[in-house]
């Protein structure tokens, strides 16, 4: 695969459509400075890696990298767009386009797949770094990169084939047996932290098994105090803990009601003697009389009320009757005849009985009076018997209601006594006490056989922890046992994991021996110095690879060289990773001013190395600004029929844009241009 | 001894050049060419004869092949000459020798001191042969996986063909490891 044309437009320097149609052999550019040499090159890194990757800034004040990629002068070009064409040996061909936009339709396992032969093939970047040789990484990307980095550039430039890198999975399988490792020593931890407790508890136990002397002395005096106790110690124990507790509630139950009945003493003394009894008795016979006077009160009141009503009836008979006769008075006698009932009276006797008739109705108004006075004292008599009666009764009631509190009160004492088993009497608070007391004198002495009992117990557990213990640290030698397991996976997965780093290492060292005669051949044909004509190599880290350079007697070239001689052996070094990349399809060779610093003497080894190259079919596209280089290129490259080579001398235009002003094709040379002659 | 004319020949032969013997004074001169290059090589006694003669040897001939160079256009610049001795030099003689390389008048000159093996004539004629190595790097003996797993097998025996394999857990390569997690 070779390139066959490189087509651009409004890409960096140049405005307008450009091409160059690139022979299979080679081609030189050449052009002052800012021409757009260099430009050809960016071209093709851009389209393959979408990068322009000479920069180690991207970011810049004033636009960085891809705001300059595209063209920023005057003018607006009709696209912008870069197009990079490969051919094969066979003819078939293959192009990269990509726009302004970096939209291309081929994606770079495409464009990989395209370009190498790798089942795994490495990035487009590193296809780009160790095709494209530039003037300003020259040194950087060789002689004057660290050990290391110079090693892992040699790895992915020439270890495209040794197969995948397994260093991530044998890293992981490193991790996973650490990790497994570290929960095998957390479970050990654990165990050891049981075990520790255990041990601490044992310690704990025998010391209370030791306080277990008096248990047959405990165990008769729970069998006598304690009602009801089960077979079996913890069992026992257990029950007899349980009425301590039980006992202990109910002696505080029981003192309260003693305490009530301590304070109840008076009403006992009350009711209990003759006082009491005559108190309700006195008062239910008064009670009796206000009752009876209450009702003889009322008897009478009621006999007042019905005799005044009588008067009053009385009266008004009475009142008619003074009508009339005051009516007959007005009237008189009426010819003999009396003019309320006409019956013939005298005068005399007419007025006999009108005075008798009005001295009665005189009479009347006293009665009348009589009467009231007689209702209002039965009033007075009959309400003093009420509030007589009332208070009686309101005494009587509260008594009765005292006496009923009491009865109350003496039958809950009743039955705490009862519940606890008190035999004294309820009015004999102090015996009750002294009953009480002695309850709780003997639930000290259950309190003492509990613990002789928990003592005893402490043996049981004594022997419950030392199994525990036994068990426990079986248990903690198999885990050990298991940690050693998986100590030795671990060592065994960091020897896979170190192996993966150290033969892949070893490989690629064994694969640069292979290539270092090619770089020794080509440090003598550049003769970067005089003296040291011989370069030599030297690896070293087993896991992280190192590779140096040394001249002579182990001299570093690359604290000992110039810049020029520097970028001299840089050049052998990048040339032979080059030449050395089995995986890659793609035989052009892409130099971008490879001889500045470098004086005409190696120029012109360089312009034979090339030679060299060319000779292994390789296409060759260099740039340089020198015409004079650029001619001698074009007279050493080596054009052939089947292989051309062409010379593209750019020029900037009137508008700023780069432009190809020349464009030559380089024919192949005479043949047998001397044996023919043979000399004259 | 090693015929360094005749070797000088093979290998520009080998190396795709058309070459013949031409005479010249008291000299035997090497003449080579091909598509691009020409030139002549010249086998001096020793070094002081090579520092002495070598310049009015190389206009000599040019003027002698000057009618035929004239008519070669631009393989004319691509012409080479090569002045090589097999005998001893001193270090101040080998850098004057070498000087005369750095010298690009008129011709591309190539020079050699105590040249007397093969090794050593292909050593001084490189600007004129192709790349003599070309690494063979695509061999099963660089096939990593093929190395590694023996490397395992050595470690852990179990593990040759598992450890590698993308389709087996690292947990499970633990537990084949022995242990229990």
């Amino acid at each position: 695969m070779k390139l066959a044309f490189v087509e651009m437009a409004g890409f960096r320097g140049f405005r307008d459509k450009v091409r160059f149609e690139l022979p299979s052999g080679f081609a030189v550019l050449s052009g002052r400075n800012g021409t757009g040499k260099s430009t050809l090159l960016d071209a093709i890194d851009f389209a393959i890696t979408g990068e322009i990757n000479k920069f180690s800034v991207k970011e810049a004040k004033g636009g960085g990298l891809d705001e300059h990629i595209w063209w920023v002068g005057e003018g607006k070009p009709d696209s912008y767009y870069v197009s990079v064409g490969f051919i094969s040996d066979s003819g078939e061909q293959f192009t990269i386009r990509r726009t302004r936009e970096r939209a291309t339709e081929i994606s770079p396992q495409q464009i990989m797949h395209q370009l190498s032969s790798a089942e795994s093939p490495p990035s487009p970047e590193t296809l780009m770094q160790t095709t494209l040789i530039r003037d300003e990484l020259i040194s950087a990307l060789s002689l004057d990169l660290p050990e290391q980095a110079r090693f892992a550039a040699v790895r992915t430039a020439i270890g495209g084939i040794i197969g995948p890198d397994y260093s991530s999975r044998t890293a992981a399988i490193s991790s996973a047996a650490e990790l497994a490792k570290n929960r095998q020593n957390e479970r050990i931890q654990g165990v050891r932290g049981q075990l520790g407790k255990l041990l601490g508890d044992l310690t704990e136990a025998r010391s209370a098994a030791e306080r277990s002397a008096g248990i047959t002395e405990a165990l008769r005096l729970v069998e006598e105090l304690v009602p009801v106790l089960p077979e079996g110690l913890l069992e026992r124990t257990e029950a007899v803990r349980r009425f301590v507790a039980e006992r202990t509630m109910a002696i505080r139950d029981v003192e309260s009601a003693r305490l009530l009945a301590e304070q109840l003493q008076p009403e006992f003394l009350f009711w209990g003697s003759t006082e009491g009894k005559a108190a309700i008795d006195a008062l239910q016979t008064q009670f009796d009389d206000a009752s009876k006077e209450k009702s003889f009160a009322e008897d009478r009141l009621s006999m007042a009320i019905r005799l005044q009503d009588a008067e009053r009836t009385g009266d008004e008979y009475a009142t008619h009757l003074s009508a009339l006769v005051e009516h007959g008075t007005a009237l008189g006698l009426q010819e003999g005849h009396c003019p309320l009932c006409d019956a013939a009276r005298s005068q005399d006797e007419f007025n006999t009985a009108i005075a008798k008739a009005k001295t009665q109705l005189a009479d009347r108004g006293e009665r009348l009076a009589h009467a009231a006075t007689a209702v209002a004292n039965a009033r007075s008599i009959a309400n003093e018997a009420q509030a007589k009666f009332t208070d009686i009764s309101r005494r009587r009631e509260e008594l009765l209601i005292r006496r009923g509190s009491f009865q109350q009160r003496l039958d809950a004492i009743s039955k705490s006594y009862a519940r606890f088993g008190l035999k004294s009497s309820l009015d004999d608070p102090r015996s009750a006490q002294q009953e009480v007391f002695a309850e709780r004198e003997k639930l000290v002495r259950v309190e003492r056989s509990l613990s002789i009992l928990d003592s005893s117990n402490a043996l049981d557990r004594v022997k419950d922890l030392e199994s525990k213990i036994a068990a426990l640290r079986e248990r903690s030698d198999g885990e050990a046992a298991k940690l050693a397991t998986a100590e030795r996976a671990v060592e065994a997965a960091r020897q896979i994991d170190a192996a993966a780093k150290t033969v892949a290492n070893q490989i690629l060292t064994e694969q640069f021996d292979t290539v270092m005669p090619l770089l020794k051949e080509l440090y003598r044909r550049l003769r970067p110095h005089a003296d040291w004509a011989e370069i030599e190599s030297d690896f070293g880290g087993k896991v992280r690879g190192s590779l140096n350079f040394t001249v002579g007697d182990g001299h570093n070239p690359q604290f000992l060289f110039s810049s020029g001689q520097r970028r001299a052996a840089g050049l052998a070094f990048l040339l032979a990773i080059h030449l050395s990349r089995p995986w890659c399809r793609w035989r052009s060779l892409l130099m971008d001013d490879p001889v500045q610093h470098i004086d005409d003497y190696r120029s012109l080894n360089l312009v034979e190395v090339l030679a060299a190259v060319r000779r292994t079919r390789r296409q060759v596209i260099v740039a340089v600004e020198d015409p004079a280089l650029a001619d001698l290129l074009c007279r050493r490259l080596r054009s052939a029929d089947e292989e051309a080579g062409r010379h593209f001398e750019l020029r900037s235009s009137e508008t700023g844009t780069s432009v190809i002003g020349k464009e030559e094709e380089i024919y192949p040379m005479p043949r047998l241009v001397l044996r023919p002659a043979q000399a004259s | 001894m090693t015929d360094l004319k005749s070797q000088l020949q093979a290998i520009l032969q080998d190396s795709g050049y058309n070459t013949w013997l031409t005479g010249f004074d008291d000299l035997e001169i090497v003449g080579f060419e091909d598509d691009a290059v020409m030139g002549f090589a010249c086998v001096y006694e020793n070094v002081d004869t090579l520092l002495k003669e070598w310049r009015s040897l190389e206009s000599k001939i040019l003027k002698k092949h000057a009618p035929a160079l004239l008519k070669a256009g631009e393989k004319t610049w691509n012409v080479y000459f090569v002045f090589l001795t097999s005998g001893p030099a001193t270090q101040p003689q080998q850098r004057k020798v070498r000087w005369i390389e750095e010298n690009l008048e008129k011709t591309r000159k190539i020079t050699g001191c105590q040249v007397s093996t093969r090794d050593d004539l292909v050593q001084v004629l490189l600007p004129l042969l192709p790349i003599q190595y070309q690494p063979q790097l695509d061999t099963e003996d660089f096939d990593l996986k093929q190395r590694l797993r023996k490397r395992i097998a050595g470690i852990a025996p179990n593990l040759q063909d598992a450890a590698l394999d993308e389709h087996v857990s690292p947990s499970e390569i633990i537990r084949l490891l022995g242990v229990d997690q």
